[in-house]
């Protein structure tokens, strides 16, 4: 379980994890493919702030989003991307902390513009800029 | 649903050449013949490499909404149809891509070297092919509409990346 008070707003020097749930994001060298940072159509980008959070409790999270894949077909949790709110706003964007009940860490990487080849470049760069975390077998 | 290759509904099997007369459609119909058979040769394409069979691969994991555990789009048959076609076009002894799919629902094609050089053309269900790569600190990217033939602005990019 994890509780937080109040969240304060995403500072400069925070971690922001973007699980992954699709085998085919993550290269052969453990890097991150560009398709990790795409944003949906709403250009809301899901992330999970590390403020506060164990190891465990991060990849806690990270399960729910492995598990909404299976509800549908077989998925596992292959990792994480972490990328610093830094490397965001080099790119003109920002993090918006957005807690939601299952995950008050809940962030969105907003400020995307709409054309798709920008958004493919700035997604290059937060991937390129990422480290991935392989998630261990149990 | 399954996608569906054999009953594709973007064909641009017809030969591309600016020529009307009935030898230039008869030799670009050869050429056409000749690039689809040599596409399976070990060699020269991409089929027996196993990149239809990926594309087909990452179409089907993509086909229903929320297949990133995020609420992603799910991959139309018209994306589909049109990276296939796009996949087709790739002039023989191009080096083989990674086929993915993408958040909005867009199929990419991903041409590697390093995470500072990298290419990735995206299939929309319009059939535009949205593209960006990366070369250090420098950046090429734009959109062209697919019409049969691999843009030469996207074959340029990729041979760049493959550059020694």
């Amino acid at each position: 379980m994890i509780a937080f008070g109040p969240l304060p707003q995403v500072a400069a020097d925070e971690l922001l994890a973007r699980f992954v749930a699709v085998e085919k994001w993550i290269r052969a060298d453990n890097t991150i493919r560009q398709d990790a940072f795409i944003p949906p159509r709403d250009l809301n980008l899901s992330v999970t702030r590390h403020r506060l959070l164990s190891e465990e409790q991060l990849w806690e999270i990270g399960q729910t989003v492995a598990n909404a894949v299976s509800q549908k077909q077989p998925a596992r949790l292959f990792g994480r991307a972490d990328v610093s709110v830094a490397a965001v706003a080099k790119t003109a964007l920002r993090a918006e902390a957005v807690p939601v009940a299952a995950n008050p860490n809940h962030a969105h990487i907003i400020g995307w513009p709409q054309d798709k080849p920008k958004q493919k470049f700035i997604a290059q760069q937060l991937a390129a800029a990422a480290t991935f975390v392989a998630k261990k077998p149990l | 649903m399954n996608f569906d290759t054999a009953n594709a509904r973007v064909d641009f099997r017809a030969p591309a050449t600016q020529g009307a007369s009935e030898v230039a459609l008869f030799v670009a119909a050869q050429l056409q013949a000749n690039r689809l058979h040599f596409q399976s040769s070990y060699t020269f394409g991409c089929k027996s490499r196993g990149v239809f069979d990926d594309l087909f691969a990452a179409a089907e994991s993509a086909r229903e909404a929320g297949w990133d555990g995020y609420g992603a789009e799910p991959v139309s048959q018209d994306a589909y149809d049109y990276a296939y076609r796009f996949l087709e076009s790739l002039p023989l002894g191009t080096p083989s891509p990674v086929v993915t799919a993408e958040p909005d629902g867009q199929l990419a094609f991903e041409w590697y070297a390093s995470p500072y050089r990298t290419l990735s053309v995206s299939v929309s269900r319009e059939g535009d092919l949205h593209y960006s790569a990366l070369f250090g600190p420098s950046n090429a990217r734009g959109t062209e509409v697919f019409l049969g033939e691999a843009p030469k602005p996207i074959l340029d990019l990729i041979r760049r990346v493959h550059a020694a």
